[in-house]
């Protein structure tokens, strides 16, 4: 008996409308004749959908690949669901993107502001800090002072250290918070079409 | 004696704006607004740049509410000819509106996402088996939104 491995990832982009095994999955086994041509076998054919995502199920590959050697073991290591995004060659190039950096930028850049200035009306800092220079006996008269230049100083300081970065150099090789989040909202986001495709029933699932 | 207060009060301020950056900004991060907004724009390649703007925000932000931000540019606005004036004037009508809008969309979605992550709309929608028409109740939250704010300021001005 002749095992083959497959790996899939939970989504792939493609800009093809003709997808084949090795285009969904990472092939490997010890005939690797036999993997090359298991590569080749056509999976999808996408020619004519309007949709621009569709999901497929290891299932069908299985059952593909199965149709043409029967005879051959399939151990599925990857994903169970594969999320696949067309994208045409032409729109590869996405619009706008200049500006919709721009924006982010700009809601990230005010909304933070408005919303550390919203958490220092809250606590009343000016307050605050009076009672602090209060404590050591001085009077804060109004001027800014050494607590307030120590307070910004940790404050920048302890977001640069937070985000784990300043501009493009790391501080340490971790990745930033934001990545971090960044991964997990892909995730969701891909769980989430995933589900919404088998309750469709719009998967392309052996029946 | 007044230098060690002096150095007391450093200390001080330092730990507390450490302490505040965390708490403020692992808040921020728990809400996952950013890679939202860069999920939406479909430019997660860019989210390093937003983190920079993120802290560029806060240091606008302390400025403005811990600073005496205000004082100065009045006292520059003073130096200034009345032509000047005018412009200045205008750039800061601009800048507002500007910053206001972007602050509200920044608040906009906090106050959303906040809601999301207490779960408030999937429980909703389960307990009264809400299934169509999700988009609908968005855009009611969002108009109500809107006219809630707009009632506020009118109403405490």
């Amino acid at each position: 008996m002749r095992v083959i491995y497959l790996k899939a990832e939970q989504d792939i982009e493609s800009d093809k409308k003709t997808l084949q095994v090795s285009d969904l999955c990472k092939i490997t086994g010890q005939d690797k004749k036999l993997c090359a041509r298991v590569g080749k076998i056509q999976i999808l054919d996408l020619t004519g959908m309007t949709q621009k995502r569709t999901a497929v199920s290891m299932m069908k590959i299985i059952e593909r690949i199965q149709m043409h050697y029967p005879d051959v073991e399939i151990v599925s290591l990857g994903e169970n669901d594969i999320l696949v995004e067309i994208i045409s060659p032409k729109h590869k190039k996405e619009r706008f993107t200049l500006g919709k950096i721009i924006f982010v930028c700009c809601i990230c850049f005010f909304g933070t502001a408005f919303s550390i200035m919203a958490f220092h009306n809250d606590i009343e800092i000016l307050n605050l800090s009076k009672m602090v220079y209060e404590s050591v006996g001085l009077v804060r008269n109004g001027q800014v002072g050494i607590l307030e230049i120590g307070y910004s100083l940790g404050l920048a300081g302890g977001i640069i250290l937070f985000y784990n970065h300043i501009g493009k150099r790391k501080l340490t090789s971790d990745p930033t918070p934001i990545e971090v989040e960044m991964r997990i909202y892909e995730n969701e986001v891909n769980a989430a079409l995933l589900e919404d495709a088998k309750r469709l029933r719009e998967e392309q699932d052996v029946e | 004696m007044n230098f060690l207060k002096l150095i007391y009060l450093f200390i001080f301020g330092i730990s507390s704006g450490l302490v505040v950056a965390g708490g403020v900004f692992s808040t921020l991060i728990a809400l996952g607004l950013v890679p939202r907004f860069a999920g939406r724009s479909r430019t997660a390649h860019k989210v390093m740049l937003y983190e920079d703007f993120i802290i560029m925000g806060c240091i606008l932000g302390i400025l403005i509410s811990v600073w005496p931000f205000g004082e100065w540019i009045l006292r520059l606005r003073e130096m200034l000819s009345a032509p000047f004036l005018k412009t200045m004037n205008a750039i800061g009508e601009v800048l507002l509106g500007t910053g206001g809008f972007f602050a509200g969309c920044f608040v906009g979605c906090m106050a959303l996402a906040i809601a999301e992550m207490l779960d408030g709309i999937p429980i909703f929608a389960r307990r009264i088996s809400f299934r169509k028409g999700l988009g609908c109740a968005i855009f009611a939250v969002a108009i109500a939104k809107l006219l809630g704010s707009l009632f506020y300021f009118i109403k405490m001005m």
